[in-house]
This record gives structure tokens, C-alpha cells and sequence, in this order.
């Protein structure tokens, strides 16, 4: 396999180079005025490590895959197109009510809390673009008013005049009976055709989202029709250039549902959040191949660390209100926890509480840690690191950017250690240990919630901020890997994704009577619904020139006990229904899924089971890449000593002289015991006392305490 | 009988005084450790909440509103998660009564849990119930845990768990004092049963509800012996009384930044339950001295023969729903922030009933309090560093619709229409206006249901589903809007419908520094118009609130928005379901223009009160304000308020003659001071 996976950050822009055997990695400063600048540097800096030009590089690459930030920066910038809206005459205002809460969408917790300060987030469609049709479906699907086509052109005119430039139409109960969506689609290009220079692109609500809920229906349209234009001009650059150097394969984007699709078959809103999610699926795929059933997904990076699960073998955890910016929508994404600490984030003390906290306010990229010597004058997290010794203020970013630790020093000391009453070293002990333990924290309680321990799992450790403070936030976890390519993980998860296809339809249906909890016996509307999915499916994939034979198709179902207000999606043992016995199979699965979930105590068959929306996935299956296994070599590291210096150790309360390897010239075998450190070109592992790490058969970093490995007999 | 007095539950507010053992542990506290252990505590809760939202059945336990807390072994609140801060108030109350009462008999033991709903021993009012474990470890009483949420059946003369006929607890269904329904970590089978009895027209919910609120409340116990076993009794006993210290430093902090002073706020409602007639709801007089205050409730009505009466625990918690968003939104939920707040409360009155009270609709009579004290607190903040912080009162109508019958899915239901409540206006602000629709003043973090979502799931058409125009109140800055919508029966034969509301002739919420209070909430029905005709027949017509009003669909109906229950047929209207909008801040006159012209192009400012109120000319046509028109305009609103201005001693003489009607006093008490003319008699 030949695959170039590329995941654009706002900070930097990762690379993943699989040249059949080999495996190379890049990262490059992402260049926000133009991503088509920043996605070839780091094609070329991966063609370089292959001794090759892009010229000659691209013509032999089959697949490339991307993961993209652009969809969330234009709409912090704002820099969408002039919208309007269509939507039921009478519900003109849902979008801007935004159920009430809509300002809580999009922050943490503790941003949420002092309500004096709090504010709706500015329209993305102002309340003069927004306009009632005169048309009326309700929740069968009956239209109780008939569209007025005449209106329907006079608010036309209307936005046009107004300066929109794209429309979104969404109706009530669109998806339940789409006619009138149609028909004012059919309206608009009878009155502004395609081939016009000014060319109106329209987005149909029920073609993005078939479930109930117009508040979230009606923002996902909106998000399309928003960030389209946006995201397929710097696509298309990227495309014409990759093009314009040879390439001749196909070019995917990473969805959050967890797979991939074609740029021409893909929604702006699918988009968001691409990358943490091809790290969560990259853990997925590769704890598979390494047999791990139960991994902790953690990326730290300079504003946030996001955690993701891999339970038993699977991910199917999905956002429970999937929020895009702080919008939300009615798109099914993976789950990924994020809480805001990272690199970048800014230690302080609360006068109020008189105690130091840290994040989740962050010095961001720019102007970053005072160590950057941007103008920052805030002590961060990556501060302490340097202030600590256990970042080289000359070789981080593979010395591209060199550090000012004096500076670090001094913000420290000014800030945090002359408040306290503490040393220099103590007070950036204490940051680190802060930020770590609440990233522990965090872990412990998304493990928790989902009935399990830390100690059952494995944490896959990646971001450029991961390897440096695994071993303060694993927790109780006893194994912590590293990847070569941990610095770029969400690039490398990209390169392991399958094509995957995701269709939702709304259908409420008895699935097991009230009282009586008697199973239904109506298995066609239900096949019924799947088929017609499928047959949505079959046009995309063919579209995408892709053989139908190759499909995977499962279904998923959300359903609910009657009386509640949760609906629990369970993946179906079944894509079709033909007798009673695979409907009990469906409800015994739902049932067991519906109590791990919430609580035994909740389920409730008296109340009846209802069927609320279908869920189709199609999948392509990708070859995966194997990894390799070489025999063991000596525990002895030595050959990859690169250096020492000083550096703070809180266990031992004093700065000792600490050895310093270099994580690409361990071998498989190697083992050190802490106090060490570990560099590798884009990031700095810390080994404490009391740890060990040591180098797998396949060229995997271990972290473990050092007092297991010694009874497994591993360490010496 | 050992029912607690007023005395009793106020001062089980105050946080227990530290042991020598408890300050040595507090002052052991390794650095650095304390704050990762703050969080941990923090998630903790976190994780309890999350357990309790996802286990709990009925739709405001599935909503968040609800509290999982800790506590120390005294009883003392140290931490919790909360959607409903109001719940803080209460635990602690119970967890002192237990210790105080059944320490010996049933006795505390690892494994116990501990229940009660009822007022009169430290609740809300009985539809919220908590669930309180011991923590023990190594046979040591180390702390305590508690999960509260509100669960709409109790087994009342009218279903839904607030009825408003009550006119004594004997008709409020359950009220069970604080008791042991468990032990070995198991609910008795009898109390289950005691349980469903209560509950029978909603069983399902009142018995999930209360396994959710136990496993809740055990979910964090586990934790808190887990954080024991790892880090030890000493330090979970130090970090607890650190946590409270710092919890009243940064309160007493707070406080002694504002002004030395007295603040007063009174506020109105016009009835109580089925009872109309004017009521001082709440006569707040804040005394701030140093780094203290004292609220004194004294001069607010008598209390009544209905369920709108709020034992004094339940007033305090109503007030930590505000000082827990607006004062001490920086400080952690605890019993140490509320220490320098002392409260009286004068016998009888409706905010400190007696025994035989019925409270169930306790957040109803609660309104007043909630809105004086954003009205005390925010003008002793405005002068201080803290300004932006001042608000004129949320909304806080809490216009409580409930239907009930058999749905489009032949499934028999009885709930809230979440809607409304969940959609109110925040109140003006110092630097800006309220937000619109913003949420639910007690629970700030609630959710409207999609209108597609309520169709779903009830048997109802919404024809129309807006911000209601006006309806925050006017000011410099604005209150926020609230929201109108039209409810119609659809798909079934008929359904029922009842109402909860006291704020359809006079509002509660007072606004602040010239600001208006906003309107009144009127129940609005079309008489007789069938909904999927009107749907079918519009034609040319808009279909929105305005119109309505201007009965271009049919004959508008309007009466008190709290009604009875009552049957409504098929494809007839149910009624317009309003949510408030919040108070105004500020002279009207100050409004900058360009944020009156905003609102005209939105819809939320009609034209009327542009004029009216704020004194502008708006050119409808070209939807512009004439600025140099509009300065004239207001000039001349100036002057002659200076014209019609009297002396205060000449306006205070004359005011003090005023009387209103004697045949709406009969709930006030004795006119002016609001004295009980004569004891309340519930037989």
C-alpha cells in the first residue's frame, strides 16, 4: 500500500508517509491563509525522508486520506457566505431560540457557570434572512397546508435581494414527507439556473439529517450550506495541485462518524472533529492488531487533551448532543471527550480560593508557553516542562524552534513559586502534577461511566504534549504505548480508516407493545426502511466507483422504553427482520446495550419499546497495515544514549544529571528504568523513578511501573 | 414528635466548627496535592450526576434537574454537581437531623440509605426527594452522600405532585420524614411497595426515580472510599474541612467588597393556587455589614389555605439558585459559602408556615424571593469592581403547563410541557440586555424540546413557536424575551389540560434603576376555531403571534393563565403557552437607539412600544429609526416627567393614602404591613 494520510491542526499539520514497508512522519507549521501551502510542504518533507521529489512520489500513490480543522476555523472567522433560510411559516425563530440553552452549547462546564456573563452565540443567519413558507406537514407526514408556491418565490426575490448567496430549507416533519423541501428546491433552480453566474447552492434538511428535531436538523443544513463554499475552494486547491504533481488516486476525507469518504460525497459538517477521531479509529484498528480490547485513546495537544474509548474491541459510543462550535447538530459523531489542558495551558492562583489552578484557559499558538518568546507571558504547562528539564529548550520540534527557558524561569518564579512561597522547580512540579492528575481524573470518570476500571485498560498515549505526560495521567493504568508515530497519531489512525458510508432515517415504530409486551409482527415497514437506505448506499458507493460486492452493511437502532425521554442506539444483530426470533434477538440486544448504559433499574417493558430512527452504515474495508515483529535485542539502551542533563524530579525532590535516549535508535528488547528521558523528533517521553519503559517486538514503546514489570520479570 | 423548628433547620445551615483532629488533618494537606484532590472530588460528582441523569426516569431527573453531593461526617456540604443549585440547601439539614435523632435508634451503619421528601423536617417541597448514604471506612464515619431530583407523582389529590387545591399537607400524598429504607446497600422491598402505592398513576417513575437517586448517591460513596483507601482518612477528613474553610473565605471575601448597607425588595403575586387575590410574596430587607449580611423576610403576607407556601429552608435554597449563578459562581456548592448569611423569617408567614402547610407548589410562592434578591444583591454589587455582575431579575414565571390523556401511540401519559419553562428571559444586565429564551430559572442549564420532538411524543399540533414580542421588560438594557407558542390537540379525540401560574394581573419580577418589570402572563385560547381548518384556510395570512392577538384567527379567549383541569377536544386549541420574559435595567429613555431599531427588525419590539416607551419614531417602510426625530421626542419625555415630578414628601403623602381594592386583600394579611388576620385553620 502507497498512502499519504495528512491531519491539518491549527498549529501544525501532521503526516503519515506509508510507502509499502516503510513508514515515514513529518510535521510542518499549518498555514492557515492557504492549507494547500502547508498539505504539500509536508507531502515534500515526507518525500525528502524517501529520498524522493513530490513529483515523483505522487504519481505512485494510491490513496490520499486528509482530516481537516478548516470546517471550525471559518466559523470561529465568521468567513461564511450570506445565508438565508426557508423554513415552516410560524417557526422562523427556532434557530435563534436554539431550545433555550443554545448558550451552553460549545463550553465547558465551568465556563458555564457565571450566568451574568453569558451570551447567545452570534446567527450564523440573521433574523431578516430567515423566512416562513406558507406550508404546513405534520408528524405523520399530512400535509395540513398546502405549499404556496407564489410565496415560495416572493421570499425567493426577497433573500436574493438581501444578499444571499446560498439557502438552506428546512421544513417541519421534511423527513417524515419531503415533497414541499423538493418542490421549493424545484422552485429555486426554475428561477436561478445552475449554469448562472451566480450560482445559488441549496441544501435540503432532510438530505442531511432524516430524524426528528428541526432545531438540529436545521443547523446541520445551515453548517453545510455555511462552510461549503469555504471547504471546497481550498479543497479543490489542494485537489489541483495534487493533480497538477501527478496524482491520480482518490482523495478521502475523514468523517467523524469514524470512517472515510470521497471529497465529492462528503458534507461539510461531516468534517468536523476529523482528526481526534481518526486517532480514537486509529486506536481502534491498531489495538486490534495488537489484541488490546480496551484502549484509552489520549491525545494531548497544546489547547486540549481529548480522550477517546475503544471498549471491548469496538467504538460505538456517539456524542450524547453533537455540538459543532456551538452549534448543535443532528449528525451522529464518534465520542471524544475533550477537556481544556494541554501544552498551552496557563497555570494561575485563584486570590478567591487562594489555590493554584491550572488551565482551562490557554496561551494557545499564538502567543503560546513564554518559552516560545512570542510574547506570552503567562506560565504554561509546556513552561514547567522546559523549567523542569525534561524538555531541551534546543531540540524541541526537532530543534526547529528554539526555546527560552530563562524566560519560562522567570514567569514561574514571578507567578507561581514567590506567591507560594516555594522553589523555582517546586512550583513546576506542582503545575505538571495539576494538569496530570486532572487528565487522570478525567480518564477515571469516562471509565467509570462506562462500568469498567483503568485498570482493564491500556492508554495509547499520542499528540506531541502525550509521551511527555503519560505517566502522570494514565491513572491506574498499568500499560502506557507509545508509537513511533505518536506525534502524528491521528494521521496514522487515518491511514488504518475504512470507507464508510453513514445513513439515518427517522422511524417511529412499535417495536414491543405496551402491557401486553407483545413483539410487532410488522417486519416489512421495517426491511422496508433499511432497503431504502441501502439503496441510498449502493448510489453513493457506485458513484464513487467503488464495488458493491465489497460492501459491509450494518444497522444500527435508536430505540427507547415508552415514557422515556433517552433513546439508546444498539448496533442490530440483523440488517433485516424475517421472524419473531431475530425481533427478540434485536430487543434481547437493545435491552442489554439500554442497561449497561444508563441503569438496570431504568428498563421497563410494561411501557412498551419504540423504534425511533435507523441507522445504516456501509463500510469498504481498507487493507490494513501490518506491523511487523523483529526478534528481541539486548535490554541494554545504551546505543541509544544521546545525551544528559539536569533535570527536577519530585519523587526524589532534587535535580539529578538524567540520561537521555533517543527513542529512533531504541531497539526492540531495550529497557530503561527511571529517572530518564526519551526523545524523539517531535516529542520528549518523560520515564519517571518508579517506571520503566522498554521497546516491543514491533518497535512499540511500553510505559509501565516499575514494580509490575519487575514481577513479570522484565526488568532486570 | 421531633419535627426540627425554624431555629433548628436555619442553623443546621451553618457549617459545623472544626475538631482539633480536623484542622491537624486540614493543616497536613501535602501542597499540590489539595487542588488535585479539589478536582477529583469535583469529577467525582461529576460522574454520580452523570450516573443519576441516565438512571433517573422522569423528565426532570433525565434533564439534570437535580443535585449529587458530599459532605462531611458533621453533615456539612463540601462539593457537589448540580443542575437545580437550589437542592444544596437541604441535605444537610436532613443528614444533622439523622445524626441527631436515629444514631441510636435505627442507628448509622456502612450500607445504610437514608430518604425523605417532606418540608416540614428540611425539603423543598415533597416532589423532591433525596436519597442520603453513610460513608464509612474502616468502620469510621467519615462523610456523607446525597442525590435529590424532582419527580412529578406523589400520590396527591391531583396528579403531577404540585396540586394547586391542596390546602393542607394531608392532601399533598407522600411526605415521608427522614428514614432508613435500606441497609447492606439494598432498598427494603416494603419501601418499594410504600412507594408504588404513592405512585400509581405514574409507577414507573416513582420508583425508578428513587433506585436513581440511591444509586446515585452510592456511586459517589464508592468513590469517596476508594479516595480513602488510596490516600487515607486523614487526608479525605482535612481536605474536607480545607475545602469548607477556603469555600467561606472566598464567600466572606465577596461580601466584604460591596458596600455596607441596607437593600429592600418587594415583590407580588396575584393569587395563591386556586385562591386570586394580591400577595406580598416576599418582603426582602438585605442588611450587609462587613463581611456578612442578614436577609430579613418580615412584612411578607400571611400564609394561606392553598399549597403556595415554601417552609424558610426551601426559601434559602431558592435564593443559592441565583447566588449560585450570578455571586458565587466562582465558588464551589457548599454549606461554608452560605455561613456569613444569616435569614429571618416572621412566624405564619407564606415563606414560614406552619406545620400543617401544604408546600407542594413551594417554587411557585418561592418566585418573589428569587427575584428581591437579584434585586438586593445587584444594587450592592453596581457600585463596586463587580458591576457587570448586576441584574435586574430572570423571568421566573415558572408558567407550569401539564396534559395528560392518551397519546397518538395509544400510551397513557401525564407530563409537563417542557417548553415554556425551559424558555424564559434572563434578566437585563448592567452592560447588556438578558438573553432571549435563555432557559429555566431553576435550572439553568435545562432544555426546550424541539417542536417535532413534542409532536411526537403528544398528541398536539404547534402552529406557531416564537419569541413573544415585548415580553422582556423595557429598559436601558432590556430583559430578555420569552416565548410564545400555540398548542392545538391533534390526532386524538380530546385531551386534558390544567395550568400553574400567579402572574396574570400583576408580575413578580421587580425590575432595577428605572427599569419595567415585564408583562403579565394571560391565558389566551381561540374560542371554538378548529386548528387544521385555520392550517387549511390561512391563505394570505401570517401566521404568528401578532396576528393571533389581533383575532385574525378567531376569537381570542383570555383569563388567568393558571386554570384547572380541563378537557380540550380534538383539534381545538389548548391554549397559547407564554414563557416570561425578564426585568428591565435601566431608564428606557437611556436605550441606545440602534439596539431599539435591532429589535423592531427582529419582531421583538413592536412598534407601539418603540413609540411608548422608549420614545422613538420608527419609519415602519423603511425600517429605520429617525435618529433626530427620536432625540426630539425624548427631550420632550423628559421634560415632562419633570413637569409631572412632586416632591418625595408630597409623593410619599399621597402614596401612603393609596389603598388597593379590600376584596383582593383577604391573602394579603393586614394592609400595609402584611399581618395575619387571624390563624390559618386546617383541620
Amino acid at each position: 500500500m502507497k498512502s499519504v494520510d495528512i491531519d491539518v491542526g491549527g498549529t501544525f499539520t501532521d503526516l503519515v508517509l506509508t510507502f509499502d514497508d516503510e513508514r515515514v512522519i513529518a510535521k510542518s507549521p499549518t498555514t492557515p491563509y492557504d492549507l494547500s501551502v502547508c498539505f504539500i510542504n509536508v507531502i515534500e518533507d515526507g518525500a525528502d525522508q524517501l529520498d524522493m521529489d513530490v513529483e515523483e512520489l505522487l504519481p505512485r500513490i494510491e490513496v490520499v486520506r486528509y482530516s481537516t480543522t478548516v470546517a471550525m476555523n471559518r466559523l470561529i472567522e465568521r468567513r461564511g457566505p450570506r445565508l438565508g433560510l426557508m423554513t415552516t411559516e410560524g417557526h422562523e425563530e427556532a434557530v435563534l431560540i436554539g431550545r433555550g440553552a443554545q448558550w451552553c452549547d460549545g463550553l465547558r462546564i465551568s465556563e458555564r457557570r457565571n450566568l451574568a456573563l453569558q451570551h447567545k452565540p452570534e446567527p450564523l443567519i440573521s433574523r431578516d434572512l430567515i423566512v416562513g413558507l406558507k406550508e404546513r406537514v405534520d408528524s405523520a407526514g399530512r400535509i395540513m397546508r398546502e405549499l404556496d408556491e407564489d410565496d415560495v418565490r416572493e421570499k425567493l426575490r426577497y433573500l436574493i435581494d438581501n444578499g444571499a448567496r446560498s439557502i438552506a430549507v428546512s421544513l417541519l416533519w421534511s423527513f417524515a414527507n419531503p415533497a414541499h423541501e423538493k418542490r421549493v428546491r424545484e422552485i429555486i433552480r426554475e428561477e436561478y439556473k445552475g449554469y448562472h453566474l451566480g450560482y445559488l447552492p441549496v441544501v435540503l434538511s432532510h438530505e442531511v439529517v432524516g430524524k426528528v428535531g428541526e432545531y438540529e436538523r436545521t443547523m446541520t443544513a445551515i453548517l453545510d450550506a455555511y462552510l461549503q463554499r469555504s471547504i471546497k475552494i481550498e479543497m479543490e486547491a489542494t485537489w489541483d495541485k495534487l493533480r497538477d504533481m501527478g496524482y491520480t488516486g482518490t482523495f478521502l476525507l475523514t468523517h467523524n462518524t469514524g470512517g472515510s469518504a470521497e471529497m465529492f460525497k462528503t458534507t461539510a459538517s461531516r468534517t468536523y472533529n476529523g482528526g481526534p477521531i481518526a486517532g480514537l479509529m486509529g486506536s481502534y484498528h491498531l489495538g486490534r492488531a495488537l489484541g488490546y480490547k480496551n484502549v484509552i485513546a489520549a491525545d494531548v495537544g497544546g489547547t486540549s487533551f481529548d480522550v477517546g474509548m475503544v471498549v471491548d474491541a469496538g467504538v460505538r459510543s456517539y456524542e450524547f448532543r453533537p455540538v459543532i462550535d456551538r452549534w448543535m447538530v443532528g449528525i451522529s459523531m464518534l465520542e471524544c471527550t475533550t477537556m481544556g489542558a494541554g501544552g498551552g495551558s496557563i497555570a494561575s492562583i485563584n486570590t478567591l480560593l487562594d489555590r493554584l489552578e491550572v488551565g482551562p484557559k490557554s496561551a494557545g499558538a499564538m502567543p503560546g508557553p513564554v518559552c516560545y518568546d512570542l510574547g506570552g507571558t503567562e506560565p504554561t504547562v509546556t513552561d514547567a516542562d522546559v523549567v523542569l528539564g525534561y524538555i531541551s529548550p534546543d531540540s524541541y520540534f526537532s530543534g526547529r524552534m528554539p526555546l527560552n527557558a530563562a524566560k519560562a524561569s522567570a514567569a514561574i518564579e514571578e507567578k507561581i513559586a514567590k506567591p507560594l512561597g516555594i522553589s523555582i522547580d517546586e512550583a513546576a512540579a506542582m503545575i505538571r502534577n495539576i494538569v496530570e492528575e486532572n487528565m487522570a481524573s478525567a480518564i477515571k470518570r469516562e471509565v467509570h461511566l462506562r462500568g469498567y476500571y483503568p485498570e482493564d485498560f491500556v492508554v495509547f498515549a499520542f499528540g506531541g504534549g502525550g509521551p511527555t505526560h503519560v505517566a502522570g495521567f494514565r491513572a491506574d493504568v498499568p500499560v502506557a504505548v507509545i508509537f513511533p508515530q505518536s506525534p502524528v497519531f491521528c494521521a496514522l489512525g487515518s491511514s488504518v480508516m475504512d470507507i464508510m458510508h453513514v445513513y439515518e432515517q427517522s422511524k417511529r415504530m412499535v417495536f414491543m407493545q405496551p402491557v401486553s409486551e407483545e413483539l410487532t409482527s410488522d417486519y416489512a415497514s421495517f426491511n422496508t426502511a433499511v432497503d431504502e437506505l441501502i439503496a441510498q448506499a449502493e448510489i453513493d458507493i457506485a458513484a464513487e466507483g467503488l464495488p458493491l460486492d465489497d460492501v459491509i452493511y450494518q444497522v444500527e437502532l435508536d430505540m427507547l422504553y415508552g415514557g422515556q425521554v433517552h433513546v439508546k442506539r444498539v448496533s442490530s444483530p440483523h440488517t433485516h427482520i424475517a421472524n419473531r426470533e431475530q425481533m427478540q434477538q434485536i430487543y434481547d440486544a437493545f435491552e442489554a446495550e439500554f442497561a449497561a448504559a444508563f441503569s438496570p433499574h431504568v428498563i421497563h417493558k410494561p411501557g412498551g419499546v419504540y423504534l425511533d430512527n435507523i441507522v445504516l452504515k456501509a463500510t469498504i474495508p481498507t487493507e490494513k497495515p501490518v506491523l511487523p515483529e523483529r526478534p528481541l535485542g539486548p535490554a541494554d539502551a545504551a546505543a541509544a544514549r544521546k545525551d544528559e542533563r539536569e533535570a527536577y524530579w519530585p519523587e526524589l525532590a532534587k535535580r539529578i544529571l538524567t540520561t537521555v535516549y533517543r527513542f529512533e535508535d531504541m531497539q526492540p528488547g531495550n529497557r530503561i528504568a527511571g529517572p530518564a528521558l526519551v526523545e524523539a523528533e517531535f516529542t520528549t517521553l518523560v520515564v519517571p523513578p518508579g517506571q520503566s519503559f522498554h521497546i516491543d517486538s514491533r518497535g512499540l514503546g511500553l510505559l509501565e511501573y516499575a514494580a509490575a514489570a519487575a514481577m513479570k520479570g522484565e526488568v532486570a | 414528635m421531633s419535627i426540627p423548628t425554624v431555629a433548628e433547620k436555619l442553623a443546621a445551615l451553618k457549617v459545623t466548627a472544626a475538631s482539633t483532629y480536623e484542622r491537624e488533618c486540614a493543616e497536613k494537606l501535602p501542597r499540590g496535592m489539595y487542588e488535585i484532590a479539589v478536582q477529583r472530588t469535583a469529577d467525582i460528582l461529576d460522574e454520580g450526576y452523570e450516573i443519576f441523569m441516565r438512571s433517573s426516569r422522569s423528565s426532570m431527573g433525565v434533564a439534570g434537574d437535580s443535585i449529587v453531593a458530599m459532605f462531611n461526617a458533621a453533615g456539612d456540604l463540601v462539593n457537589a454537581s448540580a443542575g437545580t443549585y437550589l437542592h444544596a440547601v437541604i441535605p444537610p439539614i436532613v443528614i444533622k437531623y439523622i445524626i441527631a435523632k436515629y444514631s441510636e435508634n435505627p442507628g448509622i451503619n456502612d450500607g445504610d440509605i437514608f430518604y425523605t421528601n417532606d418540608a416540614l423536617y428540611g425539603g423543598i417541597h415533597n416532589p423532591d426527594q433525596v436519597a442520603i448514604c453513610p460513608v464509612f471506612y474502616a468502620e469510621e464515619l467519615i462523610g456523607w452522600t446525597a442525590a435529590l431530583s424532582h419527580t412529578t407523582e406523589t400520590g396527591a389529590k391531583e396528579p403531577g405532585g404540585m396540586p394547586v387545591s391542596a390546602t393542607s399537607r394531608f392532601e399533598e400524598g407522600m411526605n415521608l420524614p427522614p428514614m432508613k429504607i435500606g441497609q447492606d446497600f439494598r432498598i427494603n422491598n416494603d419501601i418499594i411497595e410504600l412507594f408504588r402505592a404513592f405512585g400509581i398513576r405514574a409507577e414507573a417513575n416513582v420508583t425508578v426515580d428513587l433506585k436513581a437517586r440511591c444509586t446515585s448517591a452510592d456511586r459517589v460513596r464508592l468513590r469517596l472510599v476508594e479516595m480513602c483507601k488510596r490516600e487515607g482518612v486523614d487526608f479525605v477528613t482535612g481536605l474536607f474541612r480545607r475545602m469548607l474553610d477556603e469555600a467561606e473565605a472566598g464567600s466572606r471575601k465577596r461580601l466584604k467588597s460591596w458596600p455596607d448597607g441596607t437593600y429592600r425588595c418587594v415583590t407580588f403575586s396575584d393569587a395563591a393556587g386556586n385562591i386570586p387575590g394580591l400577595m406580598r410574596n416576599c418582603c426582602m430587607t438585605m442588611t450587609k455589614r462587613d463581611d456578612s449580611m442578614v436577609i430579613d423576610f418580615s412584612g411578607t403576607s400571611p400564609e394561606n389555605l392553598s399549597s403556595y407556601n415554601a417552609h424558610p429552608q426551601a426559601v434559602v435554597g431558592h435564593l443559592a439558585n441565583y447566588i449560585y449563578e450570578y455571586v458565587f459562581h466562582d465558588l464551589p456548592i457548599s454549606s461554608a459559602t452560605f455561613a456569613p448569611i444569616d435569614f429571618v423569617f416572621p412566624e405564619a408567614s407564606c415563606l414560614s408556615p406552619t406545620e400543617r402547610a401544604a408546600t407542594s407548589n413551594a417554587v411557585m410562592i418561592c418566585t418573589g424571593a428569587m427575584s428581591a434578591v437579584a434585586n438586593c444583591i445587584s444594587r450592592a454589587r453596581y457600585p463596586t469592581y463587580e458591576w457587570k455582575q448586576a441584574t435586574a431579575s430572570m423571568g421566573n414565571g415558572g408558567n407550569a403547563t401539564v396534559i395528560a390523556g392518551v397519546s397518538q401511540w395509544d400510551q397513557p401519559f401525564a407530563d409537563m410541557i417542557a417548553y415554556p419553562i425551559n424558555t424564559e428571559g434572563q434578566g437585563a444586565r448592567s452592560c447588556c440586555d438578558g438573553m432571549d429564551a435563555y432557559g429555566f430559572p431553576w435550572c439553568a442549564f435545562g432544555r426546550a424540546p424541539d417542536v417535532e420532538s413534542i409532536e411526537n411524543e403528544f398528541p398536539m399540533i404547534i402552529p406557531f413557536s416564537s419569541h413573544w414580542p415585548d415580553s422582556g421588560g423595557h429598559g436601558r438594557f432590556r430583559g430578555g424575551c420569552g416565548t410564545a407558542q400555540f398548542w392545538a390537540a391533534h390526532h386524538v379525540p380530546s385531551l386534558y389540560f390544567m395550568a400553574i401560574a400567579d402572574n396574570s394581573t400583576i408580575q413578580t419580577p421587580q425590575p432595577i434603576f428605572g427599569g419595567y418589570a415585564p408583562p403579565t402572563v394571560p391565558g389566551l385560547s381561540l374560542k371554538g376555531t378548529k386548528v387544521s381548518e385555520l392550517l387549511s384556510s390561512l391563505e394570505d395570512s401570517t401566521l404568528d403571534f401578532e396576528s393571533l392577538v389581533a383575532g385574525k384567527f378567531g376569537e381570542l379567549e383570555a383569563e388567568p393563565f393558571g386554570r384547572s383541569t380541563r378537557p380540550i377536544e380534538g383539534d381545538e386549541t389548548v391554549t397559547i403557552g407564554l414563557s416570561t420574559g425578564g426585568a428591565g435595567f435601566g431608564d428606557p429613555l437611556e436605550r441606545d437607539v440602534t439596539s431599539i431599531e435591532k429589535d423592531l427588525i427582529k419582531g421583538l419590539c413592536s412598534a407601539w412600544s418603540a413609540r411608548e416607551i422608549y420614545q422613538v419614531v420608527w419609519d415602519a417602510d423603511k425600517r429605520r429609526v429617525d435618529r433626530e426625530a427620536s432625540e426630539a421626542l425624548r427631550h420632550e419625555a423628559r421634560r415632562a416627567r419633570i413637569a409631572r415630578g412632586v416632591p418625595f414628601d408630597e409623593f410619599e403623602a399621597g402614596w401612603s393614602k393609596r389603598k388597593p381594592p379590600e376584596e383582593i386583600l383577604a391573602l394579603y394579611g393586614s394592609w400595609p404591613d402584611a399581618q395575619p388576620l387571624a390563624p390559618a385553620f386546617r383541620p
